[in-house]
């Protein structure tokens, strides 16, 4: 290579490292802004401009949302509640998401239950139907039959988004595993269930994980079904927490921050460590479309 | 012969069993309900003054809706932040995804980053970007004013012509990244050989993006199209949190005139109308979609 051919590379890659340092800096700076605005003291960012670098770091709010109790820390209180009422929602709806769409999985793979294409129409209509058309119709069922304000409702709401997608990603899995690794087992006087729970899942491990992935995250993240059918303290899940922090007219700024933070922990952390099967989730999920 | 029939009866009904679960949930949440909602449009419901009880009105509700001017501005609203993600977003997460292709040092690290915005609650994302555009103490304003470009705060989400960009930019941030992944798994199936081959014949490398890349990664952006417009449709929770559709109806978007329509005036049947309308408008973009990429696929070959 001549000379001024390297130098030519040189200025792309450089070029290049410094578009990529953009884009991240982009991703990340309202991360930043938040993260600083829930540690700095409040007279750092009421200034003109704010004082970029805070002048002391303290983690007062995120002590007070975990120490809060019901008698202290009023808004406080009601956020930590909102975060354990998530855990329990979206935790309860990954591990039965999991096992009535492995079992739902088998049946159509091995089974030979016709209700495979059916599954297919589900997703799509699932994934295509705006969600607030739901909103009413449940909404009279919920008053009827006295279901408002329960995590149970959100429970079964949230599976029934999921299901069809965990059943999707399972099938194209179980598929993919040899029948012949089953048939020993049956041969050997396994019953179905036995082999599906014995053979089929333990060699299933990175879609159940897959699946769980976005099952919890989805139902973590959902906002407009949890606001309908949720009001009180015993059921309000954390999105519906923050929308009434940023909806109030006074606000804390540091405290809203820190809740902010707090309630992307969980996704953020499974971004970061399970990216791979993040990545493949969405790639699989994306091409039935 | 005869046993092997009986054991593919016992599997069936096995079948049916474990399959169960999962249908008598569906049904309870999306099948009944949808048919109760196409019955609760034709009707007024009344909820606001019960002794009256609900109402047959027949297609009343729906030809309401669709001479309401304010319904179909809301569809509007719903279609710039479907246009906007569909070009400026496949656009940027082209390009990134291209930059994001290339031997990095700490490339997990960098597409975790990435995927941050992807993975976090879009109420999060909404609370974020609230804090980015305070009018009394926001990023935005603290940067424009520390480098002199404005000399007092501006109430970015106040202003009638600004508040929908605003709300488009943030919802920009969090919806991009999906591309990016899609894009990215798309550009390593391309075999490097292509390349290879197309530099040997002389090409420059804008050539190879022209006639190997793009061609290849266009199934992909189909795919795009169509989650995005169906995605984008669904917008509610950062509008909701930010704007409440505000100020003057501006950013009110379909899901928001909806949810007003049921929760601030009680008018279910009428909101219910506007569902099915919602959804049909959806379909006919899906269904517009596919004939468009099948006649393209088709010219092509």
């Amino acid at each position: 290579m001549r000379r001024p051919e390297i130098i030519k590379k040189r200025i792309i890659s450089i070029l290049m490292i410094f578009l990529i340092l953009i884009v991240l800096f982009t991703v990340l700076i309202p991360f930043f802004w938040t993260f600083i605005t829930s540690v700095a003291p409040a007279v750092d960012i009421h200034q003109r401009p704010p004082k970029w670098i805070p002048t002391k770091i303290s983690f007062k709010y995120y002590m007070d949302i975990f120490t809060s109790s019901k008698k202290a820390f009023g808004v406080s209180y009601e956020f930590k509640r909102g975060i354990l009422n998530s855990m329990i929602v979206s935790i309860s709806v990954t591990v039965i998401a999991l096992f009535f769409g492995s079992l739902a999985a088998y049946s159509v793979v091995r089974l030979k239950i016709p209700f495979g294409k059916f599954i297919t129409l589900f997703i799509l209509l699932t994934q295509m139907m705006p969600p607030v058309i739901l909103i009413i119709p449940l909404y009279f069922i919920a008053s009827k039959v006295n279901m408002f304000d329960r995590k149970v409702s959100l429970i079964l709401i949230y599976l029934a988004f999921n299901l069809p997608l965990a059943i999707w990603i399972l099938e194209g899995y179980f598929k993919s595993i040899p029948v012949s690794i089953e048939e020993s087992a049956l041969i050997d006087g396994c019953s179905r269930l036995q082999s599906l729970f014995r053979v089929l899942l333990p060699l299933s491990g990175p879609a159940l994980f897959t699946t769980g992935i976005f099952v919890f995250i989805a139902s973590w993240n959902e906002f407009l079904m949890a606001l309908v059918f949720t009001s009180s303290l015993t059921a309000k899940t954390m999105p519906v927490a923050i929308a009434e922090f940023i909806g109030r007219f006074t606000t804390d700024y540091g405290l809203m921050a820190t809740a902010g933070i707090l309630g992307s922990m969980p996704p953020l952390i499974f971004a970061a460590i399970f990216q791979r099967y993040l990545i493949s989730g969405i790639t699989a999920g994306s091409v039935k479309g | 012969m005869e046993l092997n029939s009986t054991l593919e009866a016992k599997d069936k009904k096995l079948g049916y069993i474990l399959i169960a679960p999962t249908l008598i949930i569906l049904f309870l949440v999306v099948i009944y309900p949808l048919l109760y909602a196409f019955y609760i449009s034709f009707y007024n419901m009344n909820v606001a003054i019960p002794w009256k009880g609900k109402i047959f009105v027949g297609f009343d509700n729906y030809i309401s809706v669709i001479q309401d001017i304010s319904w179909w501005k809301a569809i509007l609203r719903t279609f710039y932040f479907v246009i906007a993600d569909i070009v400026v977003g496949i656009i940027l997460g082209l390009m990134i995804a291209l930059l994001l292709n290339k031997k990095l040092i700490i490339k997990s690290l960098i597409f975790a980053i990435v995927l941050f915005p992807y993975v976090l609650p879009p109420i999060v994302n909404a609370l974020m970007w609230k804090l980015i555009y305070d009018s009394n103490y926001g990023l935005l304003n603290g940067m424009l004013y520390q480098f002199g470009f404005i000399s007092d705060y501006i109430a970015w989400l106040s202003k009638t012509n600004l508040a929908i960009i605003m709300l488009i930019i943030a919802n920009l941030w969090q919806g991009t990244p999906f591309a990016v992944i899609l894009f990215l798994s798309g550009l390593k199936s391309i075999p490097l050989e292509l390349y290879e081959a197309a530099r040997i014949d002389g090409s420059s490398s804008w050539q190879s993006f022209k006639y190997i890349t793009l061609p290849l990664l266009k199934p992909i952006i189909y795919i795009l199209i169509v989650m995005k417009t169906i995605l984008t449709f669904k917008i509610f929770d950062l509008i909701y949190a930010l704007t409440g559709g505000g100020p003057a109806n501006t950013t009110q978007v379909v899901s928001m005139k909806i949810y007003n329509e049921s929760f601030n005036f009680l008018k279910f049947g009428r909101a219910s109308a506007m569902s099915y309308i919602l959804l049909g408008v959806v379909t006919c973009f899906v269904i517009i979609y596919m004939k468009l990429f099948e006649e393209k696929k088709e010219t092509e070959n």
